[in-house]
């Protein structure tokens, strides 16, 4: 990263910490709240789908599993023990964790086994695990209160701050975006960021190169899973209710795909770009066309595919340095010294 | 014994018509290796056509199959000539289809609001009583038509150029362009004739099926178990497997539970992606 982009970056950060002193209304502090989860949603994905090029339709499972480990960790009494080690201060982080890390052992079994599918069977294969999912929790009712959904009362403080109203959830999903964008930034500039893309580009290709791709495709996939599974368990905090029908819905998964794709896929600035437009959007036209306010969503994505494959994101950055070199070819044939 | 076949019988019937759902489906992977999640969109129009010329015009949906049907092939035409055709590799054309279906399931839910539709037809509680089985009638004509469509596919992909010409484009792309077979255009003509199935089965399914916008993501997800069951572009497979989902699914929700199938189905599908990508019986993809 160069001074200018570090500077841009903390400059943007300080903006985001004092903006809730300048936007008081709830409304827009609920749509900002959706961006910033929108934004974990797309890095999530990205991880896997942008830069590993592993297309899940089942995102939908880690959410979900993240979400009920979050819920369960504060409703079941002797999940909740747990938390006395730390004399229940922590309880909300706690129950945070708690959700990632059973996303993460499930994630490694399945994992083990669905990376024998390659290409579009992959979408399918992730596709039918959310499902099954779904009819799971669904039926197990005794852990989940089946269809019935759980209704989480009161959310335990974290240490002095009580999560009332929408300010301690700004921060906290703020804290949670910060940390997934970081996170796939630093695993992308690493070594591994490399194998990932390498995967991407050509799966047998880096195999015969020395990449151990299966290895490194089930990591992506729990890394992936482990932000997703974030998402959720602050999802279900936020809004206080999980059931099957609303945290393993198709819809979730397919969100997902597209915030990246609108976006940009493959880029750390993508899912931002595409969590804002897509979340704004869909705001707006809610207000007009009701709950088809989806047909939005399936219009951009059909029009980004065919005619912005690098995503809005890709497209005015494309726009912008190709300007950027007339303007510095212009210098060369004659043009203006600068 | 007797609710024993009963809930067979009645099995066999569904899965007739899960059966040509999944052909439309098979079809089109088999051509173009597309996996079309918009599949069934084309169903939900199909059933949507039959329900408004019934309640505006009085024609009955087995009849409206031959006017909706038309419509929805060139439907399917103009979508993969202006859009899917364009998608470059296996992963786009995948999501670009789950967008084309968001795109229709919503349309239509802003054009005919998301509320249940339910055609009546005046025959559609009649029984017919063959011992002490009773069968219904809208199923039973159903079940006619769908044998009959199956074979109409089959004299027309093993008797006719064209069909011989489908068949060419889906086991040599390149072999059948050396040969003067226009693959493009098998593949647009295919599209139409996959969505084309998804319609008639949306017809037939609308006398005794409530009509919603979403309904298709329902039967899609059936389709694509009974495909990858029944081996991945193979026209028996999706016949045997779409009969084999409608008699597993009616004995299981009558000895069992509706939920219990559900999670069968998707799970013998899983195990045989994984395992078995051929499919059960073997049959290769053709």
């Amino acid at each position: 990263m160069t001074l200018n982009k570090k500077l841009a970056v903390m400059a943007a950060i300080l903006l985001l910490i004092v903006l809730p002193m300048l936007i008081t209304n709830n409304y827009f502090r609920h749509i900002i709240i959706i961006i910033f989860l929108s934004i974990i949603f797309g890095q999530s994905w990205n991880l896997l789908g942008g830069y590993t090029g592993q297309v899940s339709f089942g995102h939908a499972l880690f959410f979900a599993i993240g979400s009920y480990g979050t819920v369960l960790f504060i409703t079941n009494q002797s999940l909740n023990e747990l938390g006395g080690l730390f004399g229940h201060t922590l309880d909300p982080i706690l129950a945070l964790l708690f959700g990632a890390f059973c996303t993460i052992v499930i994630t490694f079994i399945l994992g083990l086994m669905i990376f024998r599918l390659r290409g579009p069977y992959l979408g399918l294969g992730t596709l039918a695990l959310a499902q099954i999912g779904m009819v799971i929790a669904m039926n197990w009712k005794s852990l989940t209160n089946g269809g019935e959904g759980i209704l989480l009362l009161d959310v335990p403080p974290i240490g002095p701050i009580e999560l009332l109203g929408k300010l301690p959830f700004y921060y906290l999903s703020m804290t949670l975006m910060l940390f997934s964008v970081f996170f796939v930034y630093h695993i992308i500039n690493s070594r591994m960021g490399y194998f990932l893309m390498a995967i991407r580009e050509d799966d047998d290709a880096s195999e015969a190169m020395g990449v151990p791709t299966r290895k490194y495709k089930i990591l992506a996939l729990i890394l992936s899973a482990f932000l997703a599974a974030l998402a959720g368990g602050f999802n279900a905090l936020y809004v206080g209710f999980i059931s099957p029908h609303d945290v393993f819905a198709l819809h979730i998964s397919i969100q997902m795909i597209f915030i990246t794709i609108v976006g940009g896929v493959g880029t750390i600035m993508g899912p931002i770009v595409g969590a804002v437009l897509l979340t704004i959007l869909s705001e707006v036209f809610q207000a007009y066309l009701g709950n088809a306010h989806l047909l939005v969503y399936g219009g951009l994505l059909v029009l980004v595919i065919l005619y912005m494959p690098e995503g809005v994101y890709g497209f005015i950055k494309q726009k912008w340095e190709r300007k950027r070199m007339v303007t510095a070819g212009a210098g060369i044939t004659g043009g203006e010294p600068d | 014994m007797d609710l024993f076949l009963q809930t067979l019988i009645s099995g066999i019937m569904t899965g007739g018509i899960y059966a040509i759902i999944a052909l439309g489906l098979t079809l089109i992977f088999g051509v173009m290796r597309i996996i079309n999640l918009a599949h069934g969109e084309f169903l939900m129009l199909g059933m949507y056509g039959s329900y408004f010329m019934f309640t505006f015009l009085g024609i009955d949906p087995f009849a409206s199959l031959f006017i909706t049907t038309p419509a929805v092939f060139l439907l399917g035409i103009i979508l993969y000539r202006y859009f899917v055709s364009k998608a470059t590799d296996g992963e786009n054309s995948l999501i670009l289809t789950a967008g084309i279906s968001l795109v229709i399931a919503n349309a239509a839910m802003l054009l005919w609001s998301p509320d249940y539709r339910h055609l009546k037809v005046s025959y559609g509680t009649e029984v017919l009583q063959l011992g002490s089985v009773s069968v219904s009638y809208p199923m039973l004509i159903s079940f006619i038509i769908t044998i009959a469509v199956t074979m109409a596919l089959y004299w027309f992909l093993n008797k006719t150029d064209l069909g011989l010409a489908v068949r060419a484009s889906a086991q040599q792309p390149e072999a059948a362009t050396v040969v003067g077979i226009n693959v493009k255009r098998i593949a647009m003509f295919t599209f139409g004739l996959g969505a084309a199935f998804a319609s008639i089965s949306g017809s037939l399914l609308s006398p005794v099926l409530y009509a919603y916008p979403t309904i298709g993501t329902l039967f899609v997800v059936k389709a694509f178990v009974i495909v990858v069951l029944g081996g991945m572009g193979s026209v028996e497979g999706a016949l045997i497997g779409g009969i084999i989902l409608g008699i597993t699914e009616s004995l299981g929700s009558v000895y069992i539970s509706t939920g219990m199938t559900d999670a069968f189905g998707l799970i013998l599908f899983l195990l045989v992606l994984l395992f078995k990508p051929s499919g059960l019986f073997g049959i290769t993809a053709r």
